[in-house]
């Protein structure tokens, strides 16, 4: 399972072989490290730019922001906006809380319950053979639907089940559109493992579901990782079923929020920047927190 | 798989633990399957059943295939579907090879990685109507992007004014926000090559490269198949960057499906049609993306 | 404030316990169920402690809305009110699928007017809830924009044989005024327009001889934007956009010119990439002074006049829109507040009563104090130094007129302004343009029985 053996034809070997000159010639003088620098520094600055332009635009004013040719570097700074954004929505806080509360409870729900499944779908056997392609292929395939389509339905559902216009609600909503990804994304990493990890935990005394939680799962970690920052991005930023199935502030989450600075007549530039630079910092938060974990690569050892 | 039970099991909570234990293949799948069931069961239902009606201002009337055969021999449903296609390649092919590209720089010893990582998070942490209002204003008539391309082009670019730009216009947001996605998750799976894995191809002495295709790449592919089929179904879903920036327009340059689709069920209405233009998307996403998992032989 | 519960309560049992009459007009196109009646007389039965009266908004005006229930009407009436700003994309999704569904999540929903003939089945008759509207000194076309089938409009022919019925109040008074950079206009040695020939001639002076300045600019993004923006000049040039009967009546002689007129002359004095203007590139440009002249709904020019905001605060003025061969024709575009049928028969009266308030003249010249844009002449008259634009806007509403009323609007808009767009950026011929739209429209309408 782990290596393969490619054949790989005529042209293509010769292009990999000149690359791979190239690729020795700079490690020999030295450049690798000035290349591979200078890629993650043209990166970074790509990346950042627009985020920067947000940010300091919340500091600035409108004119400023506006002003043609752009401002590189604001020339007053003024909190002001940030002001103007708590003085005119004090609501704001109800949204922060809410997609706080939302988000963590669906990335759990769906963290848990997808990893469960693929590590079923990975272990063991199940009719049909189902569990080697077709079920999980379904389970992605929910994704292809698109959201417009299922949230009329899902409206008349929540309607009739009282979890319109509730925290709960969303949570179950944003959980079941996340599970097909992190199904997807631990795959691959469940399918790694080598064979034997379970079977020498059993014999080390654990039981099977011990065997799943204490060994198995640490050893996915960098996956559990990602998938969970992926599922909190996916529930922190979506709208249209935020829109849709809440109706007030009780549930209403930062995206709607967001939405509402394009008015009718003009975009409030002003209160936008200020509200979406608070909107990424919890998240941006979480994952700078755990970057470590997401770099830490596969632990050798828990196997022998 | 052999098992080996302790045999002092006799307590009822072990035996019933025990039974979960038996069962347990069924456990650990079953609630995400039912999620998944109460939530997508009912809604593809409505669609299948929306689907054969057709909503007038007379109220709605059972039309069989009508909407079927209407949307699929009339060219607007078709030359939405081009246009969401070219966007598709576009972007995709720029995500994914880009991402991966820099997933590789990433890998090797770059300082500050951390730093760099989270840094990559921070466009796909923000709000898409933001990102889209964001590069509204990126865009402006003399803004940064004019800035920063007038010299090349000799004057102010017509980003979204502009039928043969306007595409290109929306595929840049999207490649900056979703390259990062690609990186990460492809960068996760290059962490997780197994040191002695990696340890032992060099003692081999294989090429880099060499290492690169045959020891590396493997550990990946499936998660590159994903990254693949996510922005795939990504793009075809893309709307608030179309909505916000040019609502279809210019000239329907952009009238992306996912603009279509909207229009008909939020607009005017026709669920019936929305819904038929619906389940054929998914049809067509199936397909493709079944076709392209089973050439990658993705397996369990 | 029980006191005034009950007293809203009695109020409303007197109002007549008539059955929330028929709703199904058989004007649907929209909800996946055939439209109900949802039944039920108005309860004149007090409760012990407050009802509450909710409402969806859009962010924009809502805010002002919210204001003044808050400081006025809710003690007035004895009600409380929840207010929910929806961002302005989404309330009508939002308020759809609560009508498809029948639900009662909101008592009183805003919509912009067009949306109204599509809702107006879902509405209930304002008349049955409450006595006593101080209709009288609103002005008539903000009252008929209210009303549906409307009256001194074209009718779709299901809804001929119905009564008029006041389904939905206005709650801004929103007509198309034109908004002019006075200094600009100086440095060319020209007057305030009056006309479109002026407004032509001056922006042809602006652009040319002022750096960094354009004579116009027009909303012209594809769908709504470009529709709206062009209607106060096709209505003005080439009069209504469909006759009686409605046959599309813009791609004739005048029809053209009127497109012409948009698409190539004001085009010419427009800034670069304005096809891909909304509202917000308009108002931006009049505030920065590189746009010398646009039309605006007042609703959006609190920013033209702030100081922080506005590069020009101080040369903005505000004029009638300006006349074409036919006429001065100003759009009407009004956000009217309506309610929802589905809610029960004691929220009905509840929020009957808060709509009376809120057009009551007392409410509405606090409204004016807190910056609302008003709609009954004696607020007008009394509080024509308010706000710069009043003058203006009085003039405007008094001759405007609204976009055709019919719940096919939607796609009649879209097939439009795809057109407008197009043509707007030269991917077609402009006659071609009015033409397609013009057999495009009329094949919508023929789907749906216009012309049977």
């Amino acid at each position: 399972m782990a290596t393969e053996n490619r054949p790989t034809g005529g042209l293509r070997r010769s292009l990999l072989r000149r690359t791979e000159w190239c690729y020795d010639r700079l490690d020999e003088y030295g450049l690798l490290p000035g290349l591979t620098h200078g890629i993650a520094l043209v990166f970074v600055l790509w990346t950042m730019f627009p985020v920067y332009w947000m940010v300091s635009g919340s500091l600035r004013t409108r004119r400023d922001l506006l002003a043609t040719p752009p401002q590189w570097l604001p020339s007053t700074l003024t909190v002001e906006n940030y002001v103007q954004l708590f003085a005119q929505r004090p609501q704001f806080y109800d949204y922060l809380f809410n997609s706080v509360v939302v988000t963590a409870g669906a990335t759990l729900l769906a963290v848990a319950l997808g990893t469960a499944a693929t590590y079923g779908f990975v272990q063991y056997d199940y009719p049909f053979d189902l569990g080697r392609f077709h079920l999980p292929f379904t389970i992605l395939a929910t994704r292809f639907l698109p959201p417009i389509v299922t949230v009329i339905p899902l409206y008349r559902i929540f309607d009739a089940t009282s979890l319109l216009n509730t925290k709960f609600g969303l949570v179950l909503a944003y959980a079941a559109f996340n599970v097909p990804f992190v199904v997807w994304m631990m795959k691959g990493f469940f399918a790694e493992l080598p064979d034997s990890i379970v079977e020498a935990a059993i014999m080390d005394g654990h039981t099977e579901i011990g065997a799943f939680l204490k060994v198995v799962v640490p050893m996915v970690r960098p996956g559990l990782i990602a998938a969970t920052i992926f599922t909190i991005i996916n529930a922190w930023n979506d709208l249209l079923f935020a829109v849709i199935l809440t109706s007030d502030t009780s549930a209403q989450t930062l995206p709607v929020a967001l939405a509402t600075f394009k008015t009718a007549y003009v975009i409030e530039w002003e209160l936008l920047t200020a509200a979406g630079t608070i909107a990424m910092a919890p998240v941006l938060l979480f994952a700078f927190l755990v970057r470590e974990k997401l770099l830490r690569g596969f632990t050798m050892g828990a196997v022998k | 798989m052999v098992r080996q039970r302790n045999s002092r099991v006799t307590a009822p909570a072990e035996r019933a633990l025990l039974w979960v234990e038996d069962h347990l293949r069924w456990f650990l799948t079953l609630p995400a399957l039912v999620l998944l069931v109460a939530f997508f069961a009912y809604p593809i239902g409505r669609a299948l059943y929306l689907s054969v009606y057709s909503f007038g201002t007379t109220g709605r009337s059972f039309v069989g295939v009508e909407n079927y055969i209407a949307i699929l021999t009339k060219g607007a449903f078709w030359d939405s579907l081009w246009i969401t296609a070219k966007f598709m390649i576009l972007a995709v092919t720029l995500e994914v090879s880009l991402g991966i590209a820099i997933a590789f720089v990433l890998n090797s010893r770059v300082r500050f990685r951390g730093l760099v990582q989270t840094i990559g998070i921070v466009p796909l942490v923000i709000s898409p109507t933001v990102v889209a209002l964001l590069w509204q204003l990126l865009y402006q008539n003399g803004g940064v992007l004019d800035f920063l391309v007038g010299p090349l082009t000799g004057g102010p670019v017509p980003w979204l004014s502009s039928p043969d730009v306007a595409l290109w216009a929306l595929v840049i947001p999207d490649v900056w926000q979703m390259t990062p996605l690609v990186t990460l998750i492809v960068l996760a799976g290059l962490q997780s090559v197994p040191d002695h894995v990696r340890e032992a191809a060099v003692m081999d002495g294989a090429g880099r490269l060499r290492r690169l295709v045959d020891v590396t790449l493997p550990y990946v592919r499936e998660l590159i198949v994903l990254v693949v089929i996510l922005r795939v179904v990504g793009t075809m879903r893309v709307f608030a960057k179309v909505f916000v920036l040019t609502r279809g327009g210019p000239a329907g340059s952009t009238n992306v499906v996912s603009m279509k689709l909207y229009r008909e069920a939020f607009r005017y209405g026709n669920y019936g049609r929305a819904s038929t233009m619906a389940l054929l998307l998914l049809v067509f996403a199936l397909l493709i993306t079944y076709a392209f998992a089973k050439i990658s032989e993705v397996e369990f | 404030m029980t006191t005034g519960a009950t007293g809203a309560a009695a109020l409303a049992g007197c109002s007549g316990g008539t059955d929330a009459s028929d709703q199904s007009d058989g004007d649907s196109s929209g909800g996946d169920d055939g439209s109900t009646d949802s039944g039920g007389a108005s309860t004149g039965s007090s409760s012990g402690g407050q009802t509450t009266v909710k409402l969806a908004v859009s962010s924009g005006d809502g805010e002002l809305i919210d204001r003044l229930l808050k400081e006025y009407v809710e003690s007035e009436v004895g009600v409380t009110t929840e207010t929910t700003v929806l961002p302005n994309a989404n309330l009508y999704e939002r308020v759809t699928t609560m009508f498809g569904s029948e639900n009662d999540t909101f008592d009183i929903v805003a919509m912009d007017d067009p949306w109204m003939p599509e809702f107006a089945r879902h509405l209930a008759p304002i008349r049955d809830h409450v006595d006593d509207l101080p209709t009288d000194q609103i002005i008539d076309q903000t009252l008929n924009i209210g009303t549906w089938p409307t009256p001194e409009e074209a009718v779709p022919p299901n809804a001929m044989d119905k009564d008029p019925q006041l389904k939905a109040l206005c709650a801004v008074g929103n007509s198309h005024i034109f908004v002019v950079n006075e200094r600009l206009y100086d440095e060319v040695g020209e007057d305030l327009p009056e006309t479109w020939d002026d407004v032509y001639r001056a922006g042809k002076k602006i652009t040319e001889q002022i750096d960094g300045s354009y004579g116009y600019a027009m909303r012209g993004q594809s769908g709504n934007p470009i529709t709206s923006s062009y209607f106060s000049v096709g209505m003005s040039i080439a009069g209504d956009m469909f006759s009686e009967e409605w046959r599309y009546d813009w791609a004739d002689e005048s029809g053209v010119e009127s497109a012409r007129f948009f698409l190539d002359d004001l085009k010419s004095i427009s800034p670069p990439g304005v096809a891909s203007f909304d509202n917000s590139q308009v108002l931006s440009g009049l505030a920065d002074g590189t746009i010398a002249a646009g039309l605006q709904w007042p609703s959006g020019t609190s920013l033209l006049l702030n100081e922080d905001k506005a590069a020009e605060y101080e040369n903005i003025r505000f004029v009638p829109v300006p006349e074409g061969d036919q006429r001065a024709a100003p759009v009407q575009g009004n956000w009217l507040l309506g309610i929802n049928s589905y809610t029960s028969g004691e929220k009905r009266s509840a929020a009957a009563d808060v709509l009376k308030s809120f057009v009551s003249k007392e409410a509405q010249d606090r409204y004016v104090d807190l910056g609302g844009v008003p709609f009954r002449h004696d607020t007008f008259e009394e509080n024509m130094d308010q706000q710069p634009w009043f003058e203006a806007l009085y003039g405007s509403l008094q001759n405007a007129k609204p976009r055709p009323r019919t719940p096919l609007w939607s796609e009649i808009e879209v097939a439009q302004g795809k057109q407008l767009n197009a043509a707007l950026v030269d991917q077609t011929g402009i006659e071609d343009a009015m033409n397609t739209a013009g057999s495009e429209i009329e094949s919508i309408l023929q789907d749906n029985g216009y012309y049977d």
